[in-house]
C-alpha cells in the first residue's frame, strides 16, 4: 500500500493533486475509486470531462459511515478490482462538524490503515482541507500518513509520520468516562446471560426489537472476544445507548486492530468485533493497566431514521 | 398422547412449566382410565409435587391409594427398578390395568451414565411384561446436553424427530423439505451438534438441504460460519437453503456478504417450492 496525505487550501490545489492522479490512473488501466466531498466530486467531475466516466465514485459521508465500515468499503473495492494488482483510491473523510471523538476515531483509522491494508496494492491518496479541516486534523494528517504530495505522484516521506502502532497506542490512552453511578449491571459468567442482560436492558430501554437483537449480537460477540467471566454495565446518554464490558480475569493486550478487516473465508479471532464495529456507532477497547474492557454505543430509542 | 403399557417416554425441561403438557394427560388418563400412578421424586418434596399435581386438575385426596408421590431417598438404579415393578405387581394384583410410573431421574448425576444406561434397559424390560408404562423426567439444568440427547434418544416413544435436545438449542430432523428445524439459541454451546445435524443432513439427502430457521432467537457469527461452511462445501447443483430466516439475522448475513456465498440461499419467508 502507498498511502500518502495531501494538504489543499483551494479549489486549483485540489485539482493539481486529483486530476493528475486520475488520469494517470486510468492511463495506466487502473481502477480508480474517488470518495470525497459532494462539492470536490463536482469539481473533478467538471474538470475530468468524458474521462470522469471511467471513475468510480462515492460521496464521502456513505462510503463507510464509521471507521471500521470505512475500512470495509476499501477491503472489498481492493478485492473486487485486485485483478489489475493496482488500484488508486482518492479518499477525503468527512472532517468539519464532527465531535472531538468522531474526529479520534477517524485519526486513528487513518493510521491503522497503513496496517490494515498493507498487503494490498491499494494507492490512496487523502486530501486534507486546510480551510475546513482544522489544524489538529491536518496536523494529525502528517503523523498518519507515511507519505506527502501536492501533484498526485508518488510523495515525499512524512518527517512527522509516527509508527502506527505507537499512535494507536496514544490514541487508546484517552481515558473512558466512568460508568456512572445508577448504570445497570451483571456478572456474567455464561455468554449467553450477556446477551439477556444486554438485550433485556435495550428492550426496557426502547430500543425496538430489531435493534435490541442486533445491540445483544454485538455485546455477545464482544464478550466471546473478552472472554467471560466479566461484568457488564448498560446506561443511557444523550441519544446514546452504552454497553460496558469489562473482563474479570487478568488483562491481556488486546490487537489495537482487531475487528477492522471483514471476516475471510478462516475464521480469526477479531471476526466477532467486526460485527460489533458494524453494528454500533462507537466501539472502544482498553486493554491498559488491571484492566480490559470493550464499550460500545448505539443510538438510542429517540433515533429518528428520516425516513 | 395417550399411552399403552409398554410406552416408555421421556421429557426433558428446564422448568416445571414443561412438565405439565406430558405429565398432566399421563396421571389424568391413568386415574380416569384403570391404571394406578406412581411419581417418584428425588429431590422435590412430595408435598410440591402434589401440590403440582392439584395445579394441573388432579384431584389427589379422591386418587389416594391409587396415585402415590414417593421420594424413595436413594440412587441406586436397581433399587428403583424393583420399587417399580413391585408397585405394578401390586397394581395389577389389586385389578388395575397397569401402573403409570413417572419419575425425575436427577439420581443420575450423581450415579453416573453407566447407572442410567442400566436403569433404562431395565425398567424398559419391565414395561415390556406389559404391567407398566413410564415418562422419565430429565431437568436440562443438571444433564450435560451431550448426555441428554443421547438418552432421549434411548426413548422408543419419544419424538424420533429430534435430534438434538440442549438447554439452549433444540434441533430436529424435517421430512418435508428434507433437513432440519432449529429452535432456541446457538452459540459455542451448540456448535458441536450443528455441525454434527449439519453434517448428518447432508449426507442423508440427496438435493438441497432446508434449514427452517423461524424459531431461532439468536445465533452468533460461529454458528453463521457453521452454516456457510456446510453450504459450500457442498457439490455444485445442492444448496443449504435457509428459510424463514428472523430479520435481524439475515440483515447480520449480508451485513457480512455471506448472503452471495455459492450454495447458501437464505429468505426471511418461506423457500420458493419449499411446501410449507
Amino acid at each position: 500500500m502507498i498511502h500518502q496525505a495531501c494538504l489543499y487550501g483551494s479549489d486549483e490545489e485540489f485539482l493539481g493533486m486529483a486530476v493528475p492522479f486520475v488520469l494517470d490512473g486510468l492511463a495506466g488501466g487502473e481502477p480508480v475509486l474517488v470518495t470525497t466531498t459532494s462539492r470536490n466530486l463536482e469539481l473533478l467531475g467538471e474538470t475530468l470531462g468524458d474521462d470522469a466516466g471511467r471513475v468510480d465514485h462515492a460521496e464521502t459521508a456513505y462510503f463507510g459511515r464509521r471507521p471500521a465500515q470505512r475500512v470495509t468499503a476499501f477491503v472489498r473495492y481492493w478485492r473486487r478490482n485486485s485483478g489489475r494488482g493496482r488500484v488508486r483510491v482518492l479518499a477525503e473523510p468527512v472532517w468539519q462538524g464532527r465531535s472531538t471523538r468522531d474526529v479520534l476515531a477517524w485519526t486513528r483509522m487513518e493510521s491503522a490503515l497503513n496496517l490494515l491494508l498493507a498487503g494490498t496494492g491499494i494507492w490512496m491518496i487523502c486530501p486534507y482541507d486546510t480551510r475546513t479541516a482544522g489544524a489538529g486534523v491536518a496536523g494529525n494528517a502528517l503523523r498518519t500518513h507515511p507519505l506527502v504530495g501536492s501533484d498526485g505522484r508518488i510523495g515525499r516521506p512524512c518527517p512527522g509520520y509516527a509508527e502506527p502502532l505507537a499512535f494507536l497506542g496514544e490514541c487508546d490512552a484517552e481515558p473512558l468516562p466512568a460508568v456512572p453511578y445508577g448504570a445497570a449491571g451483571s456478572d456474567i459468567t455464561d455468554l449467553s446471560d450477556v446477551r439477556r442482560f444486554v438485550g433485556g436492558q435495550a428492550r426496557q430501554r426502547g430500543l425496538s426489537e430489531e435493534r435490541a437483537a442486533l445491540l445483544a449480537v454485538a455485546a455477545h460477540e464482544a464478550a466471546r472476544y473478552l472472554g467471560a467471566p466479566l461484568t457488564a454495565s448498560v446506561w443511557e446518554s444523550f441519544g446514546a445507548l452504552v454497553c460496558d464490558l469489562r473482563r474479570a480475569g487478568a488483562p491481556y493486550a488486546m490487537d489495537p486492530l482487531a475487528g477492522f478487516l471483514p471476516p475471510g473465508p478462516d475464521e480469526r479471532p477479531g471476526d466477532g468485533l467486526w460485527v460489533a464495529r458494524q453494528l454500533c456507532d462507537h466501539v472502544d477497547m482498553r486493554s491498559a493497566g488491571a484492566k480490559c474492557l470493550v464499550r460500545l454505543q448505539v443510538a438510542g430509542p429517540r433515533l429518528q431514521e428520516g425516513q | 398422547m395417550s399411552m399403552e403399557p409398554g410406552d416408555h417416554r421421556s421429557v426433558a425441561y428446564s422448568d416445571e412449566a414443561e412438565l405439565e403438557p406430558v405429565l398432566a394427560p399421563f396421571v389424568l388418563d391413568g386415574l380416569t382410565g384403570r391404571d394406578k400412578v406412581l411419581y417418584l421424586t428425588d429431590v422435590t418434596h412430595p408435598a410440591v409435587v402434589t401440590g403440582l399435581l392439584r395445579g394441573w386438575g388432579v384431584d389427589t385426596e379422591a386418587h389416594a391409594g391409587r396415585l402415590d408421590v414417593v421420594r424413595l431417598g436413594t440412587s441406586d438404579p436397581d433399587e428403583i427398578v424393583t420399587h417399580v415393578a413391585e408397585a405394578a405387581r401390586q397394581a395389577v394384583g389389586e385389578g388395575y390395568r397397569a401402573l403409570r410410573f413417572t419419575g425425575e431421574m436427577s439420581w443420575a448425576v450423581r450415579e453416573g451414565t453407566q447407572s442410567l444406561t442400566d436403569f433404562e434397559t431395565k425398567i424398559q424390560a419391565l414395561f415390556d411384561s406389559g404391567v407398566a408404562m413410564g415418562v422419565c423426567q430429565y431437568d436440562r439444568r443438571l444433564f450435560p446436553p451431550a448426555a441428554l440427547s443421547e438418552l432421549l434418544r434411548m426413548h422408543r416413544a419419544a419424538d424420533v424427530t429430534l435430534e438434538f435436545d440442549g438447554a439452549l438449542l433444540r434441533i430436529r430432523r424435517v421430512a418435508q423439505p428434507p433437513g432440519i428445524e432449529l429452535e432456541g439459541e446457538i452459540d459455542g454451546h451448540g456448535l458441536g451438534e450443528l455441525t454434527r445435524a449439519l453434517a448428518s443432513a447432508v449426507r442423508r439427502e440427496r438435493g438441497d438441504v432446508h434449514v427452517d430457521m423461524s424459531r431461532i432467537t439468536f445465533i452468533d457469527l460461529s454458528g453463521l460460519r457453521a452454516l456457510v461452511d456446510t453450504a459450500s462445501a457442498l457439490e455444485a447443483g445442492r444448496s443449504l437453503v435457509l428459510s424463514r430466516v428472523p430479520e435481524h439475522v439475515a440483515q447480520l448475513i449480508r451485513l457480512i456478504g455471506w448472503d452471495a456465498v455459492p450454495g447458501l440461499r437464505v429468505y426471511e419467508g418461506d423457500a420458493p417450492g419449499g411446501n410449507r
